[in-house]
């Protein structure tokens, strides 16, 4: 193939219903749809406003290349919210393999839509490139960033609740000693 | 209950959620502060994303020389004046720098249709057919299609490998930008960009055969195309 981005982990296994919208591979009304649902879950996990709309089209690029997965069982927002933590998660480990490329600070944004602020959700990932597996980045995002539970987590990566919460389990064991204030926040 | 999860609250938000389901989430916004404010964030992105839809797109930037706007003439003029020189008279075409002419190449039909621009900098120009250009850089297609409904977006390198990158529903008249942008690869050889214009929706299977093999033939519509060596 001429062009990259590598084909998205996040089309295998997730098949999307064509009963929403008229036209499953109508690319157009899709992003109409849910572009801000993408645009939102990049400028959570990524650090800018350049990144940001760099995944946005990063996303849909991958709608175009590989509609052929866009047909099955889970609703399109499902879908597109699997591909896009992908890609941004893709994206910042790219980004940690390459300390040489410059980082932008946050941009001063006020609220979010996930359970944790900005900050909390900027350190979460720096802890989580530093020692966990993808698989377990995958499971403590969705856990602690979108508050998803165990279950929800499971059905979304086609594993089981019991194995996402080994998985945070292992997490968390690894913040033990110097449990973050997000964390404990949250326990209480 | 916990927080609902930002996955439901889009779904929520979207109404794609049954009677049964969507019960229990109102209740619990009824009553937490922090999941109706993440609510209300999306609602706001929303809002923005609707008044502004179209994605960023790689655009040429105006060249200091096309932002000095009126003051050119002026500047042009004053040289002329100082000398005396009357009687000149300065046409508008003799003082306005042209854009750069669209790089396409028709294989059958009318206008031209497709350009492909690359971004260099802060800025971005139009490649033209047989240029060079490297690997890793961004290129954004642009297409006029004139009264077609259909335009497919598709490409092919240098090993004849043909990739269609959606087919779009015309929605306006002029020049549009594709929804995303290309990322070139590493690998070197001819880099073939198409866009094929059609008043019905093609099958994805006909135009990679079409594209696979020259030259190239549509059973309708018309197909204009850019070439570049990659390097």
């Amino acid at each position: 193939m001429s062009l990259h981005p590598a084909p998205p982990e996040a089309l295998h296994g997730a098949r999307v219903s064509a009963g929403t919208l008229a036209d499953p591979l109508d690319i157009t009304a899709l992003y109409r749809r849910y572009g801000d649902l993408v645009l939102g879950r990049c400028r959570t996990l990524l650090r800018n406003e350049a990144d940001a709309q760099d995944a946005l089209q990063e996303v849909f690029l991958k709608l175009h290349r590989y509609r052929d997965s866009f047909r099955g069982e889970s609703s399109p927002s499902t879908f597109l919210f699997k591909i896009t933590t992908t890609t941004c998660l893709n994206r910042i480990r790219t980004r940690k393999r390459r300390p040489e490329d410059p980082v932008e600070e946050l941009p001063p944004v006020v609220g979010t839509d996930s359970v944790l602020d900005r900050l909390a959700v900027r350190d979460l990932v720096e802890r989580l490139l530093a020692g966990q597996d993808e698989r377990t980045q995958d499971c403590v995002v969705y856990h602690y960033v979108d508050g998803m539970t165990h279950d929800e987590v499971g059905e979304l990566l086609g594993i089981t609740g019991a194995a996402v919460r080994k998985r945070i389990s292992t997490f968390r064991s690894s913040l033990r000693d110097a449990p973050p204030p997000w964390l404990e926040e949250i326990d209480r | 209950m916990t927080h609902i999860s930002t996955l439901r609250l889009h779904q929520l938000r979207l109404g794609e959620l049954d009677a049964i389901v969507r019960a229990p989430l109102d209740a619990h916004l009824a009553a937490c502060a922090a999941c109706s404010a993440r609510l209300g964030h999306q609602d706001a992105t929303r809002a923005a994303f609707v008044r502004a839809p179209a994605p960023p797109t790689i655009e040429r930037r105006p060249t200091w020389w096309e932002r000095l706007g009126a003051l050119r003439a002026t500047l042009l003029l004053l040289p002329v004046l100082a000398a005396g020189l009357v009687a000149v008279r300065i046409a508008p075409s003799d003082v306005t720098q042209a854009p750069p002419e669209a790089p396409t190449e028709r294989i059958k039909g009318g206008a031209p249709v497709l350009e492909a621009w690359v971004k260099t900098g802060d800025s971005a120009r139009p490649l033209y057919t047989g240029e060079r250009v490297r690997g890793g850089s961004r290129v954004q297609l642009k297409y006029d299609a004139g009264k077609h409904r259909f335009v497919t977006l598709a490409g092919r390198d240098g090993q004849g490998t043909v990739e269609v990158y959606g087919t779009l529903p015309v929605t306006g008249t002029g020049l549009a930008s594709a929804p995303f942008a290309l990322t070139l690869d590493d690998s070197e050889g001819e880099q073939s960009f198409f866009a094929i214009l059609t008043d019905t929706r093609p099958a994805p299977d006909a135009v990679l055969q079409a594209l696979a093999v020259e030259p190239i033939r549509m059973h309708e519509g018309e197909i204009a195309s850019v070439v570049l060596r990659k390097e």
